[in-house]
């Protein structure tokens, strides 16, 4: 007993010495794909200071400051936001830095550091017009100098998103409050690009110089311009920020936000009931979407994303390389019963672009209705006799552990097999999958989601020629002639066109077929208000400055 | 006896050295590839793919890496993680006093517990008691750790509302002192109370067999014939002779508290190295792996040596030469 003793004494004595610092976390989004400001237009906007809160807040009271816990689901790789491409570290970048201009929760584009822009006429050249007054955390001004020097960093450095930036010839910076991109060639895609990820403006004076991950300002000491600054970080614990009481934009009411880090999204969903969280960063579990629609304390929001679920080929594949067996497979899926499948969470496949890009849908070209029989005829017509279990192709399908795809993969099996498909699934641990499928090309049919945004064009890596995103080798001369026009077009009418026809190409080769567009449904606690899903004209899509409790 | 430890010492170096060298391959072996997977799955960047690829040295051969790394290990170099982008030694110095926190609390109680009741359930040989506890014990010994957690969880956690679900302490509250030690404890009941249940039928039944087992032996009959009270013959005889293998085994089970339970931390969201272990497997975060994985090596090493050791105090039969 008396060893028992001394053992809870020494745990106790150790847990005491332990008693000194740690903080909160991180967080995963994927931003949401959705509508861009168009080319070849000016922006301005209302200089978004002093807003009245009622205003924000609808008019309810709220109580001022306060501390809030964001759940976040893993540890940010390091607090540079633009070197690698870092899911976890995205929200927490966009409450302690600001881009040129930024990305709201419903896909549009605001201005950030960039209180205006404009094309010259022959789409050449794009001047932006900074705020001013605007300093960094440590009290340096922030000028023009400092947006040349990460834009010039991340292309020549080739940081994650240099491809963003491909159409950019070289910066100039006239004066410190204007900075002018000289293009290489017409590029109506940039300004969605630039408020996206990997393109938040770091302070030249603290990383020139140093090693872009491990100096000082990548890991114990971020400064940006942002609404928070950054207090303290704890691996596998969480982030802390505190309120920027300089901040050039509205003021920010949290006096301070916490990004905890749940590895788990069943226990973060149960820390978010028990109150122990406020928000969680992103979308209900899956298996939890409709739990909360009728609970009284809490509103879900629904929201569609640019983020589409669907079948790959390789059309090297001498079964799937064949128009007549991906138009099989095409009519064989039955999307309505994916959809049905994952709780009614997004919408269901019709379109062969992202339906958010109400601008660029022609709703001439859908996928066709199931039809079995069709499929199966198709395959007979090209030459395919059933073997003795009714078969006409036997493949496997690689797939990899995401969300609802082991779901969504069993669906489509059953739907294949009626046509005469024999699909065998096989599961794999994304780094398997990515080294087998992404890098060796060696699949014959897989699954793909993720986000085809910010602008429209974020489906040319998907289907273009040696496109990032193209697994399957497919290649239309046409489609890549379109995207190229489609880049530079600033009318908005003849861009859709451009789309229409990439549309109407689609249809006819089927590169992929769609099984599912991707839906997020937000949990918010009726007593907390101004989350960045309802702060789409103001924020940034996980900025969280206008986080408020309601007043009692 | 010096000899012997001398001879288990040198087997320990070698076991260590195999282990580093087969964990470091292995790893190298399985698909994916790890600068690949740190620039994302969506559009690639493959300039950026090459530089990095450059820069950690993946572009030379693995007996090339084999040989930087066994180098860099002996000047105190354990490398430099993709995924944290930091030194490994500084990330593992982080996760090892969550880890033992949990472990060795939860270790504590499954051995006292599991023993106490496996000792006292031998006494009470088919009776009630003994067969409800030995039912329980089969039901645990069954439960997957990750739904036991997670069932914590809703009851302790959500129901009942007296204990916080996950984390190590309450990040709104900034206690200091005392009162952060307190809220630390509180954390601590859910995952150490799930590890402590998960772990408990295996001592419980080590202790109730080889308790059986000692008591049916012929010596005991003999003392019993010589009119011994039952009790000594327990406290003296029967308990001795049972907890050897209860030794023998914590020995083997403290050499594996440094990992950690991947599952546990990660329903409780423990920044320990468990977590760290699995999410470094996910991402193929090599350099960090084979830290791991050396220190997991030294630390199996060391405890086969000390329980060889101890074994030979506590059992006089055994002689090493």
């Amino acid at each position: 007993m008396k060893k028992f003793l001394a053992l809870i004494l020494a745990l106790v004595m150790a847990l005491s010495v332990a008693a000194c610092g740690s903080d909160a976390g991180s967080s995963t989004t994927a931003a949401n794909g959705g509508e861009t400001a168009g080319a070849g237009e000016t922006v301005g906007t209302g200089d978004n200071t002093g807003s009245d809160s009622s205003d924000i807040y609808g008019g309810v009271a709220i109580q001022e400051g306060g501390t809030f816990v964001i759940g976040a689901s893993g540890d940010p790789q390091s607090f540079n936001p633009d070197y690698l491409s870092d899911d976890n570290l995205w929200p927490i970048a966009q409450n302690i830095f600001n881009r040129l201009v930024k990305l709201t929760a419903a896909d549009t584009v605001i201005p950030d550091l960039a209180e205006s822009w404009e094309f010259s006429d022959d789409g050449m050249t794009l001047t932006f017009h900074l705020r001013e007054g605007v300093k960094w955390h440590d009290g340096i001004d922030f000028t023009s100098a400092d947006v040349k020097w990460t834009y010039d960093t991340i292309i020549n450095e080739s940081w994650n998103r240099s491809t963003s930036l491909e159409s950019v010839d070289s910066i100039e910076c006239p004066d410190d409050n204007t900075v002018v991109f000289n293009l290489n060639a017409a590029d109506v895609t940039i300004i969605s690009k630039l408020g996206w990820y990997g393109m938040f403006i770091l302070p030249q004076h603290l990383y020139e110089g140093q090693d872009p991950a491990t100096c000082e300002a990548a890991t114990t000491n971020p400064v940006g311009t942002g609404p928070f600054k950054f207090e303290s970080y704890e691996n596998g614990v969480g982030t802390v920020l505190v309120k920027n009481e300089e901040y050039w934009g509205d003021e920010p009411n949290p006096d301070e936000l916490i990004f905890a880090i749940y590895s788990d999204q069943d226990s973060m969903y149960q820390a978010f009931l028990n109150g122990e969280i406020d928000l969680m960063n992103g979308s209900l579990p899956t298996a939890n979407v409709h739990d909360l629609d009728e609970d009284p304390n809490y509103h879900v929001l629904a929201q569609l994303g640019q983020n589409r679920t669907y079948i790959t080929f390789n059309f090297e594949d001498p079964d799937f390389g064949k128009q007549e067996v991906r138009k099989a497979v095409q009519l064989a899926v039955d999307t309505q019963g994916i959809y049905d499948r994952v709780g009614g969470v997004g919408a269901k496949a019709e379109y062969f672009v992202s339906p958010v890009q109400t601008d660029f849908v022609d709703e001439n070209y859908v996928q066709p209705e199931r039809n079995v029989e069709e499929a199966r005829a198709l395959l007979e017509s090209a030459g395919y006799t059933a073997d003795a279990d009714g078969f006409y192709i036997h493949a496997t399908m690689d797939v990899f552990e995401d969300g609802n795809f082991a779901n969504i993969a069993q669906i489509v099996k059953a739907n294949l097999a009626e046509a005469g498909i024999d699909i065998t699934i096989n599961m794999m641990e994304i780094s398997a999958w990515t080294e087998k499928v992404q890098q060796n090309k060696n699949f014959s049919i897989t699954m793909l989601a993720g986000y085809q945004g910010p602008d429209i064009s974020g489906l040319a890596g998907r289907i273009q020629t040696n496109g990032a995103t193209n697994l399957g080798g497919y290649s239309n001369e046409r489609v890549d002639e379109l995207f190229a026009l489609s880049n530079v077009e600033t009318d908005l009418t003849q861009r859709a066109a451009y789309y229409s026809e990439i549309q109407q190409i689609m249809s006819e080769d089927i590169p992929m077929v769609f099984l599912l567009d991707n839906g997020y449904r937000y949990a918010i606690p009726n007593e907390i208000l101004g989350s960045p899903y309802e702060m789409t004209d103001r924020a940034a899509s996980s900025e969280y400055t206008y986080l408020a409790r309601a007043a009692e | 006896m010096k000899r012997y430890i001398l001879k288990r010492v040198l087997t320990g170096i070698v076991i260590v050295l195999v282990s580093v060298c087969i964990n470091f391959v292995l790893i190298r072996c399985a698909p994916g590839d790890p600068v690949r997977i740190l620039a994302g799955l969506d559009d690639p960047n493959e300039d950026q793919i090459a530089v990095l690829t450059a820069q950690y040295g993946l572009d030379k051969s693995i007996p090339e890496q084999f040989v930087v790394y066994i180098g860099n290990v002996l000047h105190g170099d354990f490398g430099f993680s993709y995924v944290n982008q930091k030194q490994v030694i500084d990330l593992i110095s982080e996760k090892v006093f969550p880890t033992l926190l949990l472990s060795l609390s939860a270790l504590t109680i499954a051995v006292l517990g599991g023993t106490l009741l496996g000792i006292y359930c031998a006494r009470k040989n088919g009776k009630l008691i003994d067969k409800l506890m030995c039912t329980v014990s089969y039901v645990f010994d069954a439960t997957p750790s990750f739904w036991l957690g997670l069932m914590l969880i809703l009851i302790f956690a959500s129901w009942l509302g007296i204990l916080p679900t996950s984390g190590m302490e309450n990040l709104r509250g900034h206690y200091t002192g005392m009162r952060r030690v307190l809220d630390i404890l509180q954390h601590l009941v859910l995952p150490v109370g799930t590890l402590a249940l998960i772990q408990f039928p295996y001592y419980f039944r080590i202790a109730r067999s080889s308790v059986l087992q000692v008591m049916s032996e012929d010596f005991i009959t003999t003392l019993r014939a010589t009119g011994m009270k039952e009790k000594k013959i327990f406290n003296k005889y029967v308990l001795r002779n049972a907890l050897i293998p209860t030794v023998t085994i914590l020995g083997s089970s403290l050499a594996f508290l440094l990992s950690g339970s991947v599952y546990i931390e990660t329903v409780f969201s423990w920044p320990g190295m468990g977590r760290l272990l699995f999410d470094s497997i996910g991402k193929r975060d090599y350099p960090v792996l084979s830290g791991i994985y050396l220190i997991l090596a030294i630390t199996v090493a060391v405890m086969m040596i000390l329980v060889d050791v101890v074994y030979s105090l506590i059992d006089p039969r055994i002689k090493y030469d």
